[in-house]
């Protein structure tokens, strides 16, 4: 795969395709999007990296593409990420030029010139955005294209697709929603604004899109904002991803969906695959609903056991593992790490999963640690090193011992110390994080319950914030 | 209780900080997730049954107020 093969191979087809359009009014073809990103960057012998602070902005994705089609390899991070984290991802990982707020920086006469760009690094993307993890996904253009691809095949995208591109940029899902479309000529209807917003559902009615995606929590502000009865004929496919929605609902959504002539789609992937693994498909959706689906066109799903084995017998639990060329390059935590190749041949997704015997997988249960909020993955092992960290720094709170577990949309910390304000340690580890604090549960316990081995015991320890739903302050052990 | 107690709640805010111009994203407490469960709270605690339109326009305290008094909530 040459640079220039990624998701431009086909815009001299598309040339007065309407390619963008954008909340504010602004609108490009796909030729002036062509000569607009040719503007960007001067040209350069050696492999340069960008960091792009994305707005969902024409312009910020025009830097992206000027990026992809210049062989540039380019990290994007929210337009909402702290300034200290910022600097931390410039120290860390020494980028030649940076956008933000409308503007292209060059930092090489700040910065000391960093190791060499592997010539396949497309993309670096964040895997627990709001933790602010120096950690980055490593995807190749083969990744991007072959992701795009996929898509565009399982929701049968046309150059008549007017999808509302809402989600941000930097999100893996985000991405993979323009990059689809792009690949084939549709209109992308790209906006910062929230579903909340008055601007949101005027853009998508004037402008007819025809379909929205959403990860779990943005269906609950679908169903408060009685979407159900907004009138948008236009408006024939909804996706779902980011994370687990209840079954019922699930149910719910695909039933209302067949009474309307609409398609309701729920994906499952995560950003170490570029975006999307696997699918269900939508006349599935009503019969097996806790269903994930089956794996994307070009990709393959096997289950193993412990021993690497491959299970094959109908609803036995294993390791799902993914195959695919849109499967990482691998990891990085700074710049040196840019030059390494591609080291991850299948993706344990570190999800237990099981095939029933129409072949569709569904999800049991965890492997690793990790909990979705607000559809961004977050790691508990790594959330509960930063705190301990944090208040080993600045112990104002009188955090003796601290321990993460949870669930999707809910994040438990257990604490013991002494007179510690368990409000306020919502407060400030939800500040933190980035995440608001509801979705932030703190239990101050005597001790902390441990293994025979003296490790935390985090299935008793999750027990502790199961066993009721008020937030309470008592020591249950 | 009172509009402003629910808002400070509803946002992880003190409630001194919240009055009639504070505006949804003036503060970044007040953003889309906030605002939903914002809209739920109200909803319960005042037994009201918010439309789209109420929901989108309902930009800052002096806005919500005013729709609240639509349903006959006094706040």
């Amino acid at each position: 795969m040459t640079v220039s093969q990624t998701l431009d191979a086909n815009w001299s087809q598309f040339h007065s395709n309407v390619a963008v359009i954008s909340a504010e009014g602004e609108r490009l073809t796909y030729q002036q999007l062509a000569s607009e990103t040719d503007a960007i960057f001067p040209p350069t012998e050696r492999k340069e990296l960008v960091l792009l602070v994305t707005d969902n902005s024409p312009a910020s994705l025009i830097v992206y593409l000027a990026a992809l089609r210049t062989g540039r390899a380019v990290m994007l991070q929210p337009a909402t990420i702290a300034a200290d984290r910022l600097d931390d991802l410039i120290t860390c990982y020494q980028p030649d030029w940076l956008w933000k707020a409308g503007k292209l920086i060059s930092l090489q006469s700040n910065v000391a010139r960093g190791a060499p760009v592997h010539p396949e690094l497309a993309v670096l993307l964040s895997t627990s955005g709001s933790t602010g993890s120096p950690k980055q996904v490593r995807l190749s253009y083969t990744n991007i294209h072959a992701n795009a691809r996929s898509i565009a095949s399982y929701l049968q995208l046309t150059p008549h697709e007017r999808p509302l591109a809402h989600l941000p940029m930097s999100y893996s899902y985000g991405l993979s929603v323009i990059n689809s479309h792009l690949l084939v000529g549709a209109t992308v209807l790209l906006t910062a604004d929230s579903m909340m917003e008055r601007r949101f559902w005027q853009f998508c009615r004037e402008q007819q899109a025809t379909s929205l995606s959403g990860v779990p929590y943005h269906y609950e502000m679908l169903e408060r904002l009685r979407f159900q009865r907004m009138d948008l004929p236009a408006l024939t496919t909804l996706t779902q991803a980011g994370g687990r929605l209840a079954t019922d609902k699930v149910q719910a959504w695909a039933e209302w969906s067949r009474n309307n002539g609409k398609c309701f789609i729920p994906m499952y992937g995560q950003t170490e695959a570029t975006a999307r693994i696997s699918y269900l498909p939508a006349e599935m959706v009503l019969e097996f609903p806790q269903c994930i689906g089956i794996a994307i066109p070009d990709g393959r799903l096997q289950l193993q056991d412990e021993d690497g084995a491959e299970i094959t017998a109908a609803d036995q639990p294993g390791e799902l593992i993914y195959q695919g060329s849109n499967v990482m390059m691998g990891y990085a935590s700074g710049r040196d790490d840019l030059m390494r190749g591609n080291e991850t041949p299948a993706l344990s997704t570190g999800d237990i999963a099981c095939r029933n015997s129409r072949g569709l997988y569904y999800i049991v249960g965890r492997k690793k640690r990790f909990i979705k909020l607000f559809g961004v993955r977050t790691s508990l092992d790594e959330v509960e090193q930063r705190l301990r960290q944090q208040w080993a720094a600045t112990n104002t709170l009188g955090v003796e011992h601290i321990a993460c577990c949870g669930q999707d949309q809910q994040l438990c910390i257990a604490v013991a110390g002494k007179g510690i304000a368990a409000d306020a340690l919502q407060q400030s580890a939800s500040q933190y994080l980035g995440v608001h604090p509801s979705v932030v549960q703190v239990k101050v316990l005597e001790e902390l319950p441990v293994t025979e081995a003296g490790k935390i015991n985090y299935v008793l320890l999750q027990s502790c914030f199961d066993s009721d739903d008020t937030p309470s302050r008592g020591a249950p052990l | 209780m009172t509009l402003e107690q629910l808002f400070a709640e509803s946002l992880g805010v003190a409630v001194d900080l919240v009055h009639d111009d504070l505006t949804y994203q003036s503060i970044p407490q007040w953003d889309s997730t906030a605002h939903m469960l914002l809209i739920a709270r109200m909803e319960d605690e005042f037994g009201v049954m918010l439309d789209t339109d109420d929901i989108i326009d309902m930009s800052s305290v002096a806005k919500a107020r005013q729709i609240l008094a639509k349903y006959d909530v006094q706040c």
